[in-house]
């Protein structure tokens, strides 16, 4: 490793040891002088194609490297999208792009990596010119282009050299995501390159394979979907040999940074930022529960009227006012702030950035769906949460096929165009959204909804609104807690936990909020049992504070009875 | 847990759990991505929670190039008696 960072616009065309190992690419590492001779011949065969707009999209960091080297070189503009799904390449056919790289399974691109044709001697990049652009879901739903100049990454690079240059000393740099967003094509693939840094080409799919991956010096460009999954058998030693770990795409969990902290000795450095700013701020977090970001050299924070506007010296056309932050921040007075989320609808699903906006409208777009509400579920592993209106084709197709079969044709549509770990994993047919009386959806009935207990209540399938009432679909999960002794070999529902269930969903759906005085009429006729499908009817009179309830299936009634809350009349 | 079925019927509790899935789509037949909508970051959680169960690491090359549940049960069988 030379002492001095290499502009990436001279890269391929500076002094510098040929044999230096750049990349360590299916199995075995391949040196500067592979990787410019390669690139050489792509130069010539893309300036042979008439096409200006190119989209790439790779697997692996090191043929990727070397066909976005080319396409610089070769004078042409390179779009990276976020994703190769059929969707997505269809969007960027639109926008002129031509494709290239893994984009067909079926049809595996052949990168040449042997190539060695080096008739062409490449001249400096023009850091006017250079630039890439990079494909991302935006706010409006409409994926955007982000446009960045090679010389805006530079800069970045270089602050990031400054701060951390020393610790990362020859270190081999590891990831587990991708380069096909900014923090990962920073830092996996252009800071190494540029800096002297053997990468990985591969991107590993767990803590296990990365570590065993080298017996060299390395760092882990890791997320918090890796970090937040570590536990007491991961393997730690390897962990704490690492120069550092990094994190970005999300906060990290206050637990699971000091997990790793405690188990390795080495505290996680998160980057904050966007696919539109690049990194932002950086923290480490120690003991207390809120560790403030401390901003990179070169930003600063306003606030106006509309909220925080960044000035930064990556960013060249931010104007006068800056670049509008999407985030809620509380600065302090030492400069550093807190985030305290974000003000629009974007969500990132274990990292993946996704705009509920364009999800709910390519729900609309399928031929089946009227209406669509979309949230995001926190829990071990976040989900995201779909209430839907079925259309009259909807309902005929859910009529013929079940529900599970329709659900599985909604999610054939839009895996067109999401990635399939924001794909929505919980379902709710309804025939209305439900708002509040200031015309705002209730989000806070469809979160109980969608995510109910699953060892104490059953799942909800969808609800309708009856006169005075609601009708939920609900389905009996076999792992309810009251199974098991109720009754060892011939499971049954207790008479108890139905009535317990009618309530807690008036609750949900009505303003109850006298007392629970006494029960009238209860009937059980049929007994429950684990995955039966059934129709639980609510209905409650506000004047006589009745809560009235029926569990049936098909015409034929499970159950029944009559709550009255308030004063004994 | 020696043999295939008794393997089975632990990655049936895994998935229940994890996945709340139904247990009888899982079937050695039903295919992870397809029929069961697995997606990367499941691949990750099933493989923390395989070592949790058998104590010995699955090879995540395995897990990759596996299909189906019949593949998963396979992967463990031969991790165990490796």
């Amino acid at each position: 490793m030379s002492d001095e960072l290499i502009p990436l616009l001279h890269h391929l065309t500076e002094l510098r040891p040929a044999n230096s190992s750049i990349a360590y690419h299916a199995g075995r590492y391949y040196d500067a002088g592979q990787f410019s001779a390669v690139v050489k011949s792509w130069v010539t065969k893309l300036q042979a194609q008439p096409f200006q707009r190119y989209a790439l999209y790779a697997e692996d960091t090191y043929p990727f490297a070397v066909m976005l080297f080319a396409l610089f070189h070769a004078g042409k503009e390179v779009w990276i999208p976020g994703n190769n799904c059929p969707g997505t390449a269809q969007q960027l056919q639109q926008q002129d792009c031509q494709l290239l790289g893994d984009w067909d399974k079926a049809r595996p691109f052949d990168y040449g990596l042997d190539m060695a044709e080096s008739s062409t001697d490449l001249s400096p990049l023009n850091p006017a010119e250079t630039r890439l652009v990079i494909f991302t879901s935006g706010s409006t739903g409409q994926p955007k282009p982000i446009e960045k100049r090679l010389s805006q990454l530079q800069i970045e690079i270089a602050t990031l050299e400054k701060l951390w240059g020393k610790r990362l000393a020859g270190a081999e740099a590891l990831a587990t995501v991708s380069h096909q967003h900014l923090y990962g094509l920073l830092f996996r693939l252009l800071w190494p390159l540029s800096a002297g840094r053997c990468f990985h080409s591969e991107i590993y799919l767990n803590p296990e394979m990365l570590v065993n991956s080298t017996q060299n010096a390395a760092y882990w460009v890791a997320s918090p979907a890796h970090l937040k999954r570590l536990d007491q058998d991961s393997p730690w030693e390897r962990i704490s040999n690492l120069n550092a770990i990094f994190s970005s795409g999300g906060p990290l969990q206050h637990n699971a940074a000091q997990q790793v902290l405690a188990c390795s000795g080495q505290p996680v450095i998160e980057i904050y930022g966007s696919s539109e700013t690049g990194g932002i701020a950086w923290r480490q977090q120690g003991d207390e529960p809120v560790t403030p970001w401390a901003l990179f050299e070169g930003m600063t924070l306003t606030r106006t009227d509309d909220g925080w506007h960044l000035h930064s010296s990556y960013l060249t056309k931010s104007g006068s006012d800056g670049f509008q932050l999407a985030d809620q921040i509380s600065l302090q007075e030492d400069g550093r702030f807190l985030l305290q989320g974000r003000l629009d609808r974007i969500v990132k699903i274990e990292e993946k950035r996704l705009s509920l906006t364009e999800l709910e409208q390519r729900l609309m777009d399928t031929p089946w769906i009227a209406d669509a509400f979309t949230v995001m579920i926190e829990k071990s592993r976040d989900v995201v949460g779909a209430v839907v209106v079925l259309n009259q084709d909807g309902l005929q197709l859910l009529e013929a096929k079940g529900r599970n079969q329709l659900i599985k044709q909604i999610r054939t549509a839009l895996s067109q165009w999401f990635d399939a770990v924001v794909l929505p994993r919980k379902w709710l047919f309804t025939d209305r959204i439900p708002m509040t009386t200031q015309g705002k959806v209730e989000k806070h009935l469809l979160m109980q909804l969608l995510n109910t207990d699953s060892r104490k209540l059953p799942q909800v399938h969808g609800f309708e609104s009856t006169p005075g009432g609601v009708e939920l679909d609900i389905k009996v999960s076999a792992e309810l807690v009251y199974f098991p002794d109720h009754f060892a070999g011939f499971p049954i529902l207790p008479g108890v936990v139905q009535i317990a269930w009618a309530e807690h969903f008036g609750k949900l759906f009505f303003a109850i909020s006298e007392p629970f005085s006494q029960m009238e009429t209860i009937k059980f006729v049929k007994i429950i049992q684990p995955r039966d499908e059934l129709k639980l009817t609510i209905k409650w009179n506000a004047n006589t504070c009745q809560l009235s309830f029926n569990f049936s299936s098909e015409q034929r009634v499970h159950s029944s009875g009559r709550m009255v809350y308030g004063e004994p009349r | 847990m020696k043999t295939r079925e008794e393997i089975l019927k632990a990655i049936k509790e895994i998935m229940v759990e994890m996945f709340e899935m139904d247990e009888q789509a899982i079937t050695l037949e039903a295919r992870l991505y397809e029929d069961l909508d697995f997606d990367s970051i499941d691949a990750v959680d099933m493989i923390v929670r395989l070592k949790e169960l058998t104590g010995k690491a699955v090879k995540p090359e395995d897990f990759k190039t596996a299909r189906s549940i019949g593949d998963v049960v396979e992967a463990v069988y031969k991790m165990l008696n490796d």
